[in-house]
């Protein structure tokens, strides 16, 4: 297994491509050892195209891609618009929860950070946020996706953890709305010190706000839905996804009349793209998956914590900071594929709830994609709208400390992650 | 060259079919399972096809350069070495490659006997997608290689407009980066 970590190690250090790091690793335990053949390898990759839960990620990869075409994007900027460019911080404002509400279709945050920076990051700049400020509202906002159902990240961690994807997609609802707030609070304080203004001179009024409601009322409505039938069991998280592809085209066909044949094809082959990679590294990590099945890391790894604290709480956050530290030098998806397997029954031994743990892990190491060194996210944005690293790394500091300060609250009082779920599905 | 092309573009309009079908393969099989007339085979073809999109969707994303890596480390040497290094990861990947393909056959051929669900139809159609989408791969990877190989060699001024050369531009050099994915 060491073998694994150090082989690993040195080609992600070398830019081996994600998927084949992961491959080549998991292939080079079944090399070194002399019972297990590699079609077990190969048999690993198979069976993890066939499972059904995780044909919920290609799907909301495309939704994501047609909610663009669709005009659902345009809408849900025009009504985040109207509802907080008003405040001051503007437009840094409106990012938040532009997050907020795409997060409700769209699953991933990288998707939705690079899709902000290049719609709405240069008429932040124009309006006098700096250009630091700029990428890091958008950027660290985008954390927000990955916690609002759909997320990617939580369909894997349900996926690699046995846990209900249905409760995890719930339980986000909750410390999705809650980071929101959080980052406008920050946001709020900064542009008050700065002496940044706001946007619009006045306030919506009530009938203003009902207007905008109803001209966005079909993105708005979707993750009702979505929630909706998998709360009452209509669809299971899979088939919601194929429900959110077939909304999007729905809504943008009869409802915004955007949509062509050609555009439609189009947002496919893009998104055949984007699956292609992701689902590359989902089923190579499964090679590994097996390694440490094989090995019982988990269980070592339970005997191992339980001699530095046996108080869970501590347990948890000592988990969610190393968690923390991953997160800035490993990419997300990597790790909640290749940890999720460890730590899940590791955590489960120690009485803390899976599904309050997935929700915590994933805000962790999607974190990790808004820092240096190895930022995906903050890549994105900051290459899109050319901000250098230094700036964005200062302007981020007030939002991460934000964020931090609510995962502590979430990991100290799990009754907030998990009244919802658990009073909705039983 | 041609050939190619055209190839890359049929397999692309492929790859976006088998997506689409897939989407309406799993809407359908819940609509009718909501409206009490389940199909029970519409899942088992989703499945079916969805490991073909995922191996043919490899090719695609290693097409266009999207296997991103981590490239925090690597961009601190010249460009030259960065070559080199690349082209030492692309032995390896090959290599991985092709036991894939050799181990994927083998798998395939293992037990042509088992079934797929609740459709009549051979597991190995599953098990198919890996050897060959590997083969996919194998080519693909292996044109990318020999032709750093030759950049390296000098037989060949590197052009990198190439979407599989973008990782080699600094984000400070003319030529706009690649654009993050993931």
């Amino acid at each position: 297994m060491i073998t694994v970590a150090v082989v690993f190690t040195v080609l992600l250090v070398l830019r081996m491509p994600l998927a084949f790091a992961v491959g080549i690793a998991g292939a080079s335990y079944f090399v070194g050892s002399e019972f297990l053949p590699l079609t077990v390898a190969v048999q690993r990759i198979a069976s993890a195209s066939q499972s059904f839960p995780l044909l919920a990620v290609p799907f909301f990869i495309l939704a994501g891609q047609l909610m663009n075409i669709s005009g659902i994007t345009t809408h849900l900027i025009r009504f985040s618009q109207l509802l907080v460019s008003w405040i001051s911080g503007g437009l840094a404002h409106v990012s938040i929860v532009l997050s907020a509400m795409m997060g409700g279709v769209s699953g991933s945050a990288v998707a939705d950070a690079s899709m902000q920076a290049r719609v709405l990051g240069p008429s932040m700049i124009d309006s006098g946020l700096s250009k630091g400020f700029t990428s890091a509202a958008i950027a660290v906002g985008a954390l927000i996706t990955a916690t609002i159902p759909p997320s990617i990240g939580l369909i894997l961690y349900g996926f690699m953890g046995n846990v209900s994807i249905g409760k995890l997609f719930i339980a986000g609802l909750v410390p999705g709305l809650l980071m929101t707030l959080v980052l406008m609070l920050a946001v709020y304080w900064v542009a008050k010190r700065r002496g940044i203004g706001a946007q619009s001179l006045e306030k919506p009024t009530a009938k203003a706000i009902g207007k905008g409601l109803l001209d966005a009322k079909w993105a708005v409505l979707f993750p009702v839905l979505l929630i909706i039938t998998i709360r009452w069991g209509i669809f299971t998280p899979s088939e919601a996804g194929a429900f959110a592809v077939v909304y999007a085209l729905a809504v943008g066909h009869f409802a915004y009349r955007n949509l062509t044949f050609n555009n439609v094809f189009r947002a496919l082959q893009k998104s055949v793209n984007d699956i292609g990679m992701i689902m590359l590294i989902i089923l190579f990590a499964n090679i590994v998956s097996y390694a440490i099945a094989f090995e019982q890391l988990p269980q070592a790894m339970t005997e191992a914590l339980v001699t530095v604290t046996e108080r869970p709480t501590v347990m948890l956050l000592l988990i969610l900071a190393f968690l923390g530290v991953i997160g800035m030098v490993m990419e997300a998806t990597v790790i909640v594929l290749l940890l999720t397997p460890i730590l899940v029954p590791v955590v489960t031994a120690m009485g803390i709830d899976p599904v309050h743990f997935g929700i915590l892990m994933m805000i962790m190491v999607t974190l990790g994609g808004m820092t240096p060194p190895v930022g995906v996210a903050m890549y994105a944005v900051c290459g899109i709208l050319k901000c250098p690293t230094e700036r964005y790394v200062v302007e981020s500091l007030p939002l991460i400390f934000a964020v931090l300060l609510l995962v502590v609250f979430l990991a100290l009082v799990p009754s907030v992650v998990l009244f919802l779920p658990n009073g909705l599905m039983s | 060259m041609a050939l190619i092309k055209f190839w890359l573009k049929l397999e692309r309009t492929v790859v976006a079919t088998l997506l689409g079908l897939i989407v309406i393969c799993v809407f359908m099989a819940a609509v009718m399972r909501t409206v009490g007339l389940p199909i029970i085979w519409s899942v088992d073809i989703a499945q079916l096809l969805f490991v073909w999109v995922c191996m043919l969707g490899g090719n695609q994303a290693m097409h266009s350069g999207d296997h991103v890596g981590i490239d925090y480390f690597v961009k601190r040497f010249s460009r030259k070495v960065q070559l080199g290094i690349d082209a030492a990861m692309y032995a390896l990947i090959l290599f991985f490659l092709a036991a894939l393909i050799v181990y994927g056959i083998k798998l395939t051929l293992l037990n042509p006997e088992r079934e797929l669900g609740a459709v009549r139809l051979p597991y190995s159609l599953v098990t198919a997608a890996i050897p060959l989408g590997g083969a996919l791969m194998f080519c693909t990877a292996a044109a990318q290689f020999v032709y750093i190989i030759r950049v390296l060699l000098g037989q060949v001024d590197a052009d990198y407009s190439l979407s599989f050369m973008q990782k080699f531009v600094a984000d400070s050099d003319p030529v706009a980066p690649a654009q993050a994915k993931l």
